[in-house]
Formats: structure tokens, C-alpha cells, sequence
């Protein structure tokens, strides 16, 4: 199931986490690491990308006695969602940079 | 710290989307294990960070609650918990006002039901054998009530946890509308004190139960934190010249003996220090102490899952 993700700062940044290397999985305490956000923004959050389709959770296959500790949940971002990534990111920048000095349609001050 | 952690983990995964939990409980389990065993971090801060990341969890809004850029609207049965809401003041009341008749009435039950020339002399410990079996009647009605519960979601953390804060400052507020007027300026402001820390002492209790805890995990800590409540207030209210106030956790053997003699320690003017603690409150940790009772079991009753019923 695929469906549109409102893009927020705390998205962006996620987005932009796994973007630098979109081949790699994370997991959750990685991205919040690499995101500096917490626990509770950043769940939702992957929650939210997972049920939109830009995002795929696999578990890690371990042996969780051999490794001493229980199996990590990575996620990936899905070939559609890379796509969705880069351009919603390429929009969130054109949206924000400053227009041009003389640009016609620039930005005119609200007052 | 780790059972704080655990215990906000806990709550946090209660408040997840149900088809989620399982994976989430197991995501989060794994991840606040490598907290905690992070050998680049002080132990002291592991848990500091442990606890963090599932406090973060457990406040945090869950997902899925509605589809991003969805406005907020009026779910379906959303308006179920809302004559629990209205109900929920004047069942405290109810439970109080039965606590003060019950308490009158009582007495003269238990003395007609004593059996004569026994060595114990029950009709002695009328008045407060009266008052302990109020509390187990509240007790019980808490249980019935919460089993008999179909409305309000029981497994809707957000609106059983809304539910317990207003049984708390409910069942507070009763006990200063029942007792107050008929108290002095400056018991009322005792009454006042006790209720304040009844609540804070007895809400995050009700969250602890509602959070998944056992009831014979959480009713220990909600019992101790209304004793200490009780303690507390009638530590500020005793008069230092009447007796000494290291006497004021005498309140509840001083209930629960005979003539409300407790062999330690005088006044100032010789009586027995337990007269003195007696003077000071009459009912009201009776009161509280069943109120309290009638909190935890409801919630916990409630709480639980419904039982499948057959829909044609």
C-alpha cells in the first residue's frame, strides 16, 4: 500500500538519514543517532514511511544466544521510496531557498 | 530505573496500534537492550538513556490515529467514554456518602450481630470493624462495576488513564465536600492537604495499574502511598504541644484498635498520644482507604480485555 507522507522537518530528516546511503538498512537507534531524534518521534515516523510503502522492515537474522543479544529491526528504503525521497526532499529545498534578487515572482514581503 | 523503563516500555506498546505490538514490543526490547549493555556509556547513564528512549515512547502519539494530513474528526464510538466521564464524579460521591452512613449505621449491626460472652469483645470494635467492612464493601463494588463495564474502551490507555486522574481528584474532592463543612477553618485546610496528596500519590498509582501492572503489584504501592498520604497530613495537623509529632503514624493502628488506645507515647497533658491523633481524624483515612480500594480495583476490572461476544 503506497499513499502520500505529509513531509515535516523530523520526515526530512529521516528521509535525508537514509539517503546518504540508500543501499545500507538502519535501525532505529542508528537513525536516531544520525537524525538526533527521540524515540518517540522517530517510530511514528517509521511507522508512518513503512504503511506509505517508501520504507521496508526486515528483522535481523541472527542467533540472538550466539550474538548475545535479541535480533535488530532494519529498514530500507524501497526502490519507489528512493524516489519519493529525492524528489519530495528537492521540493522541501526549492520550497525553502531564497529566491534571486530581481527574479520575476520573487517573494514580496507579507505587509 | 530499569523497572521504570520497563514500565514505560510497557505503556508505550499498550498505546501502540494493536496489529503493530507484537513487532514493536520486539523492535524496542532489542533496542533497550543495547542500551543498556552499550559499553561506551558510564552504567549510571545507560539507564538514564534507557529510560529516556521508552518515556519518549510511551508520550509519544501512537501512529496510524489518522492518515497524515487527514483533519481530526469524530471516530466511531468516540463518544462512548463520555457518560463514564459524567458518571465517574457522582460514583466517588456515591462510594464516600455510602462510606459516612455506613460508618454511622454500622456499629449498631455489628453489636447485635456479636455474639455475647465471648472473649473477645466485638461490640468494643464495633465502630471500627463497621469501617473495615465498608472498605471491603467498596472493594467489592469496584470490582463489580469494573467487570461490568462494556463502555469506554477498555484497552484505550489515553482515555482509562484521563479516567483514573478524574477518579482521583473525584474521590479527593468528595471527601472535602463530605467532611469539610462540618470541620473547623483549619481542619478544612487539612482536609485540603491530605486530598492534595492523596491525589499526587494516588494518580500515578492508577497509571502504573492501568499501564498493565498486576493489581497485587500496584495495590501494595497504591496502599503505602495512601498511608503516607494520610501520615503526611496528619503530621502537619498535630500540634506539636498535644503530642509528639513522630506519634503521627499511629493513625491507623489508633483506628483500628478498641477505644482508640495505642500504648505509646502521652500528650502534652498526659493522655495517651493516640486520643490526641484520634481527635485529629475522626474518618477521613477510613474514607480514603476505601476510596482508594474502590479506585484500583474498578480500574483494574475495567481494564481488562472484553470477552469475545457472538455478533449476528
Amino acid at each position: 500500500m503506497t499513499s502520500d507522507v505529509r513531509l515535516t522537518v523530523p520526515v526530512a530528516r529521516v528521509l535525508a538519514a537514509f539517503l546518504t546511503d540508500p543501499g545500507e538498512p538502519r535501525y532505529g537507534l542508528a537513525l536516531m543517532s544520525a537524525t538526533g531524534l527521540a524515540s518517540g518521534s522517530l517510530y511514528p515516523i517509521l511507522t508512518r514511511l513503512s504503511s506509505a510503502g517508501w520504507v521496508e522492515a526486515r528483522w535481523e537474522e541472527i542467533d540472538p544466544v550466539a550474538a548475545g543479544r535479541p535480533a535488530r529491526r532494519y529498514y530500507l528504503l524501497t526502490p519507489d521510496g528512493v524516489e519519493r525521497a529525492r524528489g519530495a526532499l528537492a521540493q522541501l529545498r526549492a520550497q525553502t531557498a531564497p529566491h534571486a534578487a530581481g527574479t520575476p515572482g520573487s517573494a514580496r514581503p507579507a505587509w | 530505573m530499569t523497572r521504570v523503563a520497563d514500565l514505560a516500555l510497557r505503556i508505550a506498546v499498550r498505546r501502540w496500534p494493536a496489529p503493530l505490538r507484537g513487532a514493536a514490543a520486539r523492535e524496542w526490547g532489542a533496542e533497550l537492550h543495547e542500551i543498556r549493555h552499550d559499553p561506551g556509556v558510564p552504567p549510571a547513564r545507560r539507564g538514564l538513556r534507557a529510560t529516556r528512549f521508552a518515556v519518549s515512547l510511551a508520550v509519544a502519539r501512537p501512529p496510524g490515529e489518522r492518515p497524515p494530513g487527514v483533519l481530526a474528526g469524530v471516530r466511531a464510538g468516540a463518544w462512548r467514554p463520555i457518560p463514564l466521564f459524567l458518571a465517574a464524579p457522582l460514583l466517588c460521591l456515591l462510594v464516600e456518602a455510602a462510606c459516612v452512613t455506613g460508618s454511622g449505621q454500622l456499629p449498631e449491626l455489628v453489636r447485635r450481630l456479636a455474639p455475647s460472652g465471648t472473649g473477645f469483645q466485638v461490640a468494643q470494635a464495633a465502630q471500627e470493624l463497621s469501617q473495615l467492612l465498608v472498605v471491603v464493601v467498596a472493594v467489592g463494588a469496584g470490582l463489580l462495576l469494573g467487570r461490568r463495564r462494556t463502555a469506554g474502551g477498555g484497552t484505550d490507555a489515553g482515555a482509562a488513564g484521563r479516567l483514573a486522574t478524574l477518579y482521583a481528584l473525584s474521590l479527593g474532592a468528595g471527601t472535602l465536600l463530605l467532611v469539610g463543612p462540618a470541620t473547623s477553618a483549619a481542619r478544612s485546610r487539612t482536609l485540603l492537604t491530605l486530598a492534595l496528596l492523596w491525589c499526587a500519590l494516588l494518580i500515578p498509582a492508577l497509571w502504573a495499574a492501568l499501564a498493565g501492572a498486576r493489581l497485587r503489584t500496584v495495590a501494595p504501592f497504591a496502599g503505602g502511598a495512601c498511608y503516607l498520604a494520610a501520615t503526611a497530613a496528619v503530621w502537619l495537623r498535630l500540634p506539636a504541644s498535644a503530642a509528639p509529632r513522630a506519634y503521627a503514624p499511629l493513625w491507623f493502628p489508633t483506628m483500628l484498635l478498641p477505644q482508640g488506645w495505642v500504648p505509646a507515647g502521652t500528650g502534652a497533658d498526659g493522655s495517651p498520644a493516640s486520643f490526641t491523633i484520634l481527635d485529629v481524624y475522626p474518618v477521613v483515612p477510613f474514607l480514603l482507604l476505601g476510596a482508594t480500594g474502590f479506585a484500583l480495583t474498578y480500574l483494574s476490572a475495567a481494564r481488562r480485555p472484553h470477552r469475545a461476544v457472538g455478533v449476528n
